[in-house]
């Protein structure tokens, strides 16, 4: 079975757009979760974004046609060639391929769309094309001419997760050599915002202290934090990036997906266990030998206290003894481009020994009574194996594991 | 150039492809010399529709000469100005 290598990494993203930008965050303990404007009243809001003007570099004839979270996809390309040194030499267009997963689609357009029909009867010519679920892989596929499979994938706070998963089988079982797989997210124009504010499970702000709003795994979790960003990696057949001499990140051993198959928030300890017990199957493997969880840990009440459970349910004796830490504190919820995100964190345990920690854990909660990692980052930690886990609304569950 | 020739050509260029040269905006004599597919012309059409608030897209033909667009715009924006 051929074995798929991680070459390469590139992001846009409010910890910033380099793996050494977010390795200092996740040493500092700084959280990119701030204050934010809002439209509507005095109520307070928080999110983690990025300020820099997304349409610098890039022509006038894609902006013109491309949603925020293209650009974002855009822009972490354009750091993925220069990361992976990938040169058009390098592949061949037709074994190449370009997956991504986004959950929430182009907020932004239609935020823009809306107040255009309703305020004024207006509907632009380009909020179609920007629109298109499918606008960041079709981007980077046009952009750097990957004429392998192009897909998205659209399952909620899975999405990424299922994007590089459905990319590693695809050079797995020999269908491409090489992929561009990751997620992206803009779920803060205003609609969305208040869409997510109406179903109540963003947390309560303290205005004193909006980066610590989102407190995975605490006693005093009140919900989400918002975020956006866009991630994505080089996927590689082994032998070919060993060919062309790249550096590579680690090696993805397994992947699992699942269906709750019950309710379309609530989360299943079933799914969820069985998703990381697939990815078991896949890679072989056992859960002696993971060595750090990327947990989903959104804060909200109940969807921690169901992981936990899902944990120890599949880990057994060991789920005390591997740390699992949940980062949204620091970047906010990507939602469909959480898998992307976290497996920076994932990536910086298996290759450096960096534990990110899970911020503002400070009172301890019966229900969550695993290692968090909580609030400083550990250091020199050695492992041979991690795994990265999201489980969305709509009850789509996808596991990674990596290895050495 | 005139002022609003100048205006109307950075709206319109302002959608060019990336391979587009820079140059072949001011020297296109007719809207079909431009270097823009059918989207991205609709997409400044309405750019500058919304811009100066008229509407003339369907007189906009691929024939038309750049001479003869710039004159029809200068028209119904004077045209607007009037009524107004």
């Amino acid at each position: 079975m051929r074995r798929v290598a991680i070459t390469g990494i590139g992001l846009k993203t409010p910890l910033g757009n380099t793996l050494d930008d977010v390795r200092a965050r996740y040493l500092r303990g700084e959280s990119a979760v701030r204050a934010m404007a809002s439209s509507t009243d005095a109520r307070p809001r928080v999110a983690a974004w990025i300020e820099e003007d997304l349409t610098q570099g890039l022509a006038g004839g894609v902006v013109k046609i491309s949603d925020r979270v293209s650009l974002m996809s855009l822009h972490a390309a354009e750091g993925l060639m220069a990361d992976a040194r990938l040169t058009p030499a390098d592949y061949d267009p037709y074994r190449i391929g370009t997956f991504m997963g986004i959950g929430s689609g182009a907020c932004e357009t239609q935020n823009t769309a809306h107040e255009g029909l309703y305020k004024r009867d207006y509907m632009g010519p380009m909020t179609l094309l920007k629109s298109l679920p499918n606008g960041p892989a079709a981007h980077i596929s046009m952009r750097y001419g990957l004429k392998g499979e192009c897909a998205t994938h659209s399952v909620a706070c899975s999405s990424a997760g299922a994007a590089i998963g459905h990319a590693y089988r695809s050079i797995r079982h020999g269908y491409l050599d090489m992929a561009v797989a990751g997620g992206v997210e803009s779920p803060l124009a205003e609609s969305s915002m208040r869409a997510w504010e109406s179903l109540r499970v963003l947390a309560k702000v303290d205005p004193s202290r909006p980066g610590a709003t989102c407190r995975p795994f605490s006693r005093t979790r009140s919900g989400i934090a918002l975020g956006e960003g866009a991630v994505v990696y080089l996927l590689e057949e082994e032998e070919h990036a060993k060919a062309r001499g790249a550096k590579i990140y680690g090696i993805i051993a397994g992947c699992g997906m699942s269906a709750d198959a019950s309710h379309i928030t609530l989360p299943s300890q079933e799914g969820q266990m069985a998703s990381m017990n697939a990815a078991f199957r896949d890679a072989g493997m056992v859960p002696a030998d993971i060595g750090y969880i990327n947990a989903h840990g959104t804060a909200t009440g109940q969807g921690d206290a169901i992981e936990t459970r899902s944990v120890r349910g599949v880990f057994g004796n060991r789920a005390e003894l591997t740390p699992m830490s949940s980062t949204k504190a620091f970047h906010g919820h990507l939602l469909g481009g959480s898998a992307s995100i976290e497996l920076l964190a994932t990536i910086l345990a298996l290759d450096e020994g960096l534990l990110a920690p899970t911020l503002n854990l400070d009172e301890a909660d019966p229900e969550c009574d695993l290692d968090y990692v909580a609030n400083t980052a550990r250091t020199g930690v050695k492992m041979q194996a991690v795994m990265n886990n999201n489980f969305a609304f709509g009850g789509s569950n996808a596991s990674l594991i990596l290895v050495q | 150039m005139t002022e609003l020739r100048q205006k109307l050509l950075e709206i319109i260029a302002s959608y060019a492809p990336p391979d587009a040269k820079p140059e072949a905006f001011a020297a296109a004599k007719t809207i079909k010399d431009l270097p823009l597919d059918s989207i991205a012309l609709l997409g400044a059409f309405d750019e500058i529709e919304e811009q100066y608030e008229i509407k003339f897209a369907g007189a906009a033909t691929p024939d038309m000469t750049i001479d003869d667009f710039e004159a029809m715009l200068a028209r119904l924006i004077a045209e607007k100005e009037n009524n107004a």
